[in-house]
C-alpha cells in the first residue's frame, strides 16, 4: 500500500483498506490513546495498591514500637528498681555497721543464745566487769574457751562479766540489727501502680509479717570491710508484660576496720585480766609498796593501764591516732578473802574481817575510731551526718594494790610501811591495813574507824574480843609486840 | 486537512495525557502525606524518631543511677534526702551537679526531680531542667521557671516576663509566660485578640499560632481552612471546631502549655519512675528527656 501525501485517498490500497480508514482519518489516534489510557490506569492501580501496603506497613510498625515500648518500660523499670533496691540495702548495711558499733555489739544486751541469762550480765556498753564483792573466778587463760559472747550463762555464772565478741558475733548482732523490727530496715514501703508509673511492683514479704520484706540477710566480716547479700524475689507487671518471682541479689562492701577493732578489745580484756592476776598485793604488777603517795601511785596506775590498752590496741591493727583512752583510778579499803588459787580483795570491807587489802579500783573506756566515709542516720535529728564507725567499750576491774595478808606471811614481827599522803603514814600489820590520820580530809575510802588511829594516838594494847572493835589494832600489838603510834611523821 | 498532520496531532494529544498523568500522580502523592487517612510522614524515619525518643529518658536513668556526684552515688544521695531533706542529706550540691553533669549529653529537652508523697500531695525535694529554652524569674527554688523563649510572638494565651532574670539566648526572643484566661485577659495588650478556651478538659487556648503569608491564597484558591500551628514552645492540640468560631477564625490554634505532664500526656516525651525505698519512706527519681 503506497500512500499519496496531501491526498486523502489511499492509491493501490485493498478494499480492506479503504473500509478502515477512508471515513476515520483519526481511529488509529484512538487506540493508542485508549491504550495509554488503559496503561495509566493500570499504573494507578499499582500506585493505589502500593499505598494501601506502604500505609499497612506503617500501622504495623507502629504497633510493633507501641508493644517494644511496653517491653522496654518493663524491663527498664525492673533494671532500675534493681539497682534502687541495691542502694537501699547498702544504706542499710551502713546504718548496721554504725549501730553495731555504737551499740559495743550489743554488749551489755540481752543476748538471744538459747542458755543465755534473763538479765544481761554486764551494763551496756560493758566488755568486762569484776564484781568487787565476789571472788575472781575467770581468768585470762578460760578466755580461750568462750564459744559465745558472753562467758556467764545460766549453768555456769562467771567472775568477771566478759563480753567477748569473735567475728561471727559481729556478724550475728549487725544481722540483729538490721532484722528487728523495731529499726524498720526490713519495713520498705508497699509501692502502689499509681506511683510508679502504672507499673505494678511487689516485694514478696514475711509469711508471718505481711509488712516485712523477706530478704535473706548474709553478713561476712573481714579486718577492712563488711560485706552485705541481700536476697528477696519480686514481681513486676506492665501491661500485657509481667516478670515473675525474680531473685533480686545485692551484695554491697562497707570499708571499715570494724572486725580489728573488736579484736583489739578482745586484747585488751586479755591485758587487763593478766594486769589484775599478776598484781598479787606484795611486790609484783601493780602492787602499791614502791610508790611515793596515793597521786604518784594512781598516775603510775592510770598510765600502764593506758599504756597496755594501746599497745594491745596497736598490736591488732588500729592506728594510735584513732585510740581514745580513759582510765580513772581510785583506792579504797577491802577485805582479803583467800581462796583455794587466789586471793581477792573485796569491796566494800568486811565489817567482820575488817580491812586488810588496798584495792585499787578503775574504770577504762576506750573508743576507736576511723576515716569518716560514710553517712550515719541519726534518727534523734533526722539528719545524715558523715562520721567514723566508733566502737567504745568500758573495763571495770579491782586490783589488790596492797594485800596486808601476804604482806604478814613474810614476817608478822614487823609492820610494813606504805606512803598514803605523807611518809609511812599507811601500813600492814598483823594482816590489817592502817592509816594514821594526818590529814583528816584525805582519808582510806572505806577504811573502818578503828583502823584509823589518830595523830598522837597509837593502838590498843589490851585485848580485844575478836571479831569486834579495835580487834585490828590488838592483833597487830599482838603480832609485833608493840603499839604503833601515828605521829606527824607517821607510824613509828 | 492541509498543513495538519494526523501523527502531530496524536503525539501532542499524547503529551496533553503525561501532563495529566504527572498532575494525578502529584495529587495521589499530595494526599498521601496530608490526610489523615494515609500516613503523615514517611514511615521510615517515623520509626525511628519514636523508638529514640522511647529510648533517651531510659539511657539516662540508667547512666544516672551508677554515677557518683560529690562524695556519693546520686541514688544514695536521692534515698536520703526523700527519706529526710536536701539539706538534711547534706545534699544540697545535688541541684548543680546534676544540671553539670546532664549539659555533656546535649539534650534538647530534659527534666529530673525526686519527689515524695505527702498528706497534701507530692513534695518536690529537687527538679533540674533544660533551660535553653526557658527563661524567668524562678530562680534559686524548686520551681521551675516560668517563662519559655520564642522568636515569634508569645500568642493568645501568654505573657511576655519583661526584663526576666533569667533572659533568653537570643535578643530576638521573647520570654513568654503561660497565664490563666483570666490573667491573661487581665494584662492583655489592646491589640490582643481575647482568650477562649479548648481541647478536649478545655486545658487549652485558641491562639493565632503560626501560619506563612501565602495561607490566605491557599485558602482563597483551595476554598478550606489552612492549618494553623501553634507557636513556639506550646503543645498543639490541631485546630478544633471551637477555635475555628472565634475571633472570625483568627486564632485557630488550639494550644496547650508545654508542660513536662502535658509532653507526656501527648506522647512527645517519656518519662521513667525510679522508687526510692528505705525503711517507712518513699520516693521517686523521675526523669523526662527528649
Amino acid at each position: 500500500m503506497k500512500t499519496n501525501r496531501g491526498k486523502s485517498r489511499c492509491v493501490a490500497c485493498s478494499p480492506e483498506d479503504h473500509s478502515l480508514f477512508s471515513h476515520s482519518p483519526f481511529s488509529k489516534g484512538v487506540g493508542t490513546a485508549l491504550g495509554t489510557i488503559l496503561l495509566i490506569a493500570i499504573f494507578v492501580v499499582f500506585f493505589a495498591v502500593y499505598l494501601y501496603m506502604a500505609n499497612n506497613n506503617i500501622q504495623v510498625r507502629t504497633q510493633l514500637n507501641l508493644e517494644s515500648l511496653g517491653l522496654l518500660k518493663l524491663k527498664s523499670t525492673f533494671d532500675l528498681f534493681d539497682t534502687s533496691l541495691g542502694v537501699t540495702w547498702f544504706i542499710t548495711t551502713v546504718q548496721g555497721v554504725f549501730l553495731a558499733a555504737d551499740e559495743s555489739i550489743g554488749c551489755g544486751r540481752l543476748d538471744d543464745t538459747p542458755y543465755a541469762l534473763p538479765t544481761t550480765p554486764l551494763p551496756a556498753g560493758y566488755w568486762y566487769r569484776l564484781e568487787p564483792s565476789d571472788v575472781r573466778s575467770f581468768t585470762s587463760s578460760d578466755l580461750a574457751s568462750i564459744t559465745d559472747k558472753y562467758n556467764s550463762n545460766i549453768i555456769n555464772k562467771n567472775n568477771p562479766a566478759v563480753c567477748y565478741p569473735l567475728d561471727h558475733h559481729i556478724e550475728a548482732y549487725i544481722r540483729r540489727v538490721i532484722t528487728e523490727p523495731q529499726r524498720r530496715f526490713l519495713y520498705l514501703k508497699k509501692l502502689e501502680p499509681k506511683n510508679v508509673s502504672d507499673v505494678s511492683i511487689n516485694i514478696r514479704r514475711q509469711p508471718n509479717d505481711p509488712d516485712a520484706v523477706d530478704a535473706t540477710v548474709g553478713l561476712v566480716v573481714s579486718p577492712n570491710d563488711v560485706k552485705s547479700t541481700f536476697v528477696q524475689y519480686i514481681d513486676m507487671t506492665f501491661g500485657s508484660g509481667s516478670i515473675n518471682n525474680a531473685q533480686l541479689k545485692h551484695d554491697s562492701i562497707v570499708k571499715t576496720s570494724l572486725q580489728r577493732m573488736v579484736a583489739a578489745g578482745r586484747n585488751v580484756i586479755e591485758a587487763v585480766m593478766k594486769i589484775a592476776e599478776g598484781t598479787d598485793g606484795v611486790q609484783s604488777g601493780l602492787s602499791y609498796y614502791a610508790s611515793n603517795n596515793k597521786g604518784a601511785y594512781e598516775l603510775q596506775a592510770q598510765n600502764e593501764i593506758d599504756n597496755a590498752i594501746r599497745q594491745q590496741s596497736t598490736a591488732a591493727g588500729i592506728p594510735l591516732n584513732f585510740i581514745g583512752t580513759n582510765v580513772q583510778p581510785e583506792l579504797a579499803a577491802g577485805s582479803i578473802l583467800p581462796t583455794a588459787t587466789s586471793t581477792s580483795c573485796l569491796v566494800p570491807v568486811n565489817t567482820v574481817s575488817g580491812a586488810s587489802c588496798l584495792a585499787l579500783h578503775y574504770t577504762a573506756t576506750v573508743t576507736y575510731t576511723e576515716e569518716p566515709k560514710y553517712y550515719y542516720h541519726n534518727t534523734a535529728k533526722n539528719k545524715f551526718e558523715k562520721k567514723s564507725v566508733e566502737l567504745q567499750y568500758k573495763v571495770e576491774d579491782y586490783l589488790t594494790a596492797i594485800d596486808c595478808l601476804r604482806w604478814s606471811t613474810l614476817d608478822q614481827t614487823v609492820p610494813y610501811y606504805f606512803n598514803w599522803q605523807g611518809t609511812n603514814d599507811m601500813a600492814c600489820c598483823g594482816s590489817y591495813l592502817f592509816e594514821c590520820d594526818i590529814d583528816v580530809n584525805v582519808n582510806i575510802p572505806n577504811l573502818p574507824p578503828d583502823q584509823r588511829i589518830p595523830v598522837g594516838g597509837q593502838m590498843q594494847t589490851q585485848p580485844q574480843t575478836c571479831p569486834g572493835p579495835n580487834c585490828a589494832q590488838y592483833t597487830c600489838f599482838s603480832n609485833i609486840k608493840r603499839a604503833l603510834q601515828c605521829t606527824l611523821g607517821g607510824f613509828v | 486537512m492541509k498543513g495538519l498532520e494526523i501523527a502531530d496531532a496524536f503525539w501532542t494529544l499524547i503529551f496533553f495525557i503525561v501532563i495529566m498523568v504527572l498532575v494525578i500522580l502529584g495529587v495521589f502523592i499530595w494526599l498521601q502525606i496530608h490526610l489523615p487517612l494515609f500516613s503523615t510522614a514517611d514511615p521510615i524515619s517515623y520509626s525511628i524518631e519514636f523508638v529514640h525518643v522511647a529510648n533517651k529518658p531510659y539511657l539516662l536513668t540508667e547512666v544516672l543511677a551508677h554515677t557518683r556526684l560529690g562524695d556519693r552515688q546520686v541514688l544514695e544521695q536521692a534515698i536520703e534526702s526523700i527519706a529526710s531533706s536536701l539539706e538534711n542529706a547534706q545534699a544540697t550540691d545535688l541541684p548543680s551537679d546534676l544540671e553539670y553533669y546532664v549539659k555533656n549529653y546535649n539534650l534538647k529537652e530534659y527534666y529530673i526531680s525526686i519527689s515524695r508523697p505527702i498528706a497534701s500531695g507530692q513534695e518536690t525535694l529537687l527538679s533540674v531542667e533544660s533551660i535553653e529554652t526557658k527563661c524567668g524569674n524562678n530562680v534559686g527554688t524548686n520551681e521551675k521557671l516560668e517563662g519559655w523563649c520564642v522568636f515569634s510572638e508569645c500568642g493568645v494565651g501568654r505573657i511576655e516576663i519583661n526584663q526576666p532574670k533569667v533572659g533568653c539566648i537570643s535578643a530576638y526572643q521573647k520570654c513568654c509566660k503561660d497565664v490563666t484566661i483570666e490573667e491573661y485577659a487581665a494584662n492583655k495588650r489592646p491589640n490582643d485578640y481575647p482568650a477562649y478556651s479548648c481541647g478536649p478538659q478545655g486545658e487549652g487556648v485558641c491562639s493565632e499560632g503560626v501560619r506563612p503569608a501565602w495561607a490566605s491564597v491557599y485558602e482563597l484558591f483551595w476554598g478550606t481552612y489552612y492549618a494553623y500551628e501553634c507557636e513556639q514552645n506550646r503543645i498543639d492540640l490541631g485546630n478544633p471546631p471551637e477555635c475555628r468560631d472565634v475571633n472570625n477564625g483568627n486564632t485557630r490554634a488550639c494550644c496547650v502549655p508545654k508542660t513536662e505532664e502535658k509532653e507526656v500526656d501527648t506522647g512527645l516525651a517519656t518519662r521513667v519512675v525510679v522508687p526510692l525505698l528505705y525503711k517507712d519512706f518513699f520516693g521517686t527519681l523521675e526523669v523526662t528527656a527528649r
